[in-house]
């Protein structure tokens, strides 16, 4: 369903923004005026703050162990730790949404 | 009589939840915190115990307090967990696997101290990181579970400044604790 979640005014380009929606919080991000990126705004691996963490190349890095995340399918693309860590080291891939924007307003398909 | 009118009103957490805040990944981040602060302390026992020879001993006072009040805040935080309605995993396998910080491995090169404060701030920064996002996801929402995160916050970022201190000589602007394991803010 798609959803609007925010005016392209509203956001700074390169910003990320938390938007909350009852138990739904997403990160939006403005690449350009016609272009958004939008995302779970929770780490799968351990909970980080996504809208605290870097975007580089349509990847977002968790502030919380460097772990990257592909922002055109979800999958993990860098994990910063190597096996003796373990179980612990897993992790899920980051839930990711078509977004469009149309009139000014960005539109996430939820 | 239907199983639901047999729960109790909990308005410990009707209100909060009232308040804006999402009860459940709420306390699942305070299972993966005070996860972090148990594989901690068990940590720094290593850690304490490697550091040695005429350096390491005057660090290791430090290092156990810091062990020690990471415990505490394991004891501060988990009491909470299930006034939330929360528990915490019956398989400590599966506790130590989802805490929200990084095994505090004794590194190779234990025999230099340095490396092992390398890893204690390592893992002070992650606490830090982890509990201040507890404090702004509780703040004006849950009065009780910020109060004892901010306490926690707040040691953490003490012995964050004491291993920047040994480190990189930037004054922490702290002395030593009373006695080991004191918790100024944690004890109970």
């Amino acid at each position: 369903m798609w959803t609007s979640v925010a005016n392209v005014k509203e956001l700074e380009r390169g910003a990320l923004k938390k938007i909350v929606m009852g138990n739904i919080v997403l990160v939006v991000y403005l690449e350009n005026d016609s272009s958004a990126l939008a995302f779970d705004a929770t780490c799968p691996h351990k909970g980080g703050p996504l809208a605290l963490g870097e975007i580089n190349d349509r990847r977002i890095r968790c502030p919380w162990h460097g772990y990257e995340f592909s922002l055109s399918n979800g999958l993990p693309v860098k994990i910063p730790y190597d096996q003796k860590y373990g179980k612990w080291r897993n992790t899920g891939n980051l839930g990711v949404y078509k977004t469009r924007i149309s009139e000014g307003v960005i539109f996430v398909d939820i | 009589m239907s199983k639901k009118s047999e729960e109790p009103e909990i308005v410990g957490i009707e209100v909060i939840r009232k308040a804006g805040v999402n009860v459940e990944q709420l306390v699942e981040k305070l299972v993966k915190g005070v996860a972090a602060e148990l594989t901690t302390y068990y940590y720094y026992t290593i850690l304490r115990m490697h550091l040695t020879g005429l350096e390491g001993e005057g660090l290791k006072e430090i290092a156990e307090d810091a062990r020690l009040e990471d415990r505490m805040h394991f004891e501060l935080m988990t009491p909470r967990v299930y006034e939330l309605g929360g528990r915490l995993p019956h398989d400590i396998r599966e506790f130590a696997d989802m805490a929200a910080c990084p095994d505090a491995f004794l590194p190779d090169d234990w025999k230099d101290p340095k490396s092992i404060l390398k890893v204690l701030l390592s893992a002070e920064q992650c606490a830090i990181r982890v509990w201040s996002e507890v404090c702004d996801m509780t703040i004006g929402k849950d009065p009780r579970t910020y109060d004892l995160a901010q306490r926690i916050v707040t040691e953490e970022i003490e012995h964050e400044a004491w291993f920047l201190e040994l480190l990189h000589g930037r004054p922490s602007g702290h002395f030593r604790r009373r006695f080991p394991g004191e918790g100024p803010r944690s004890a109970k």
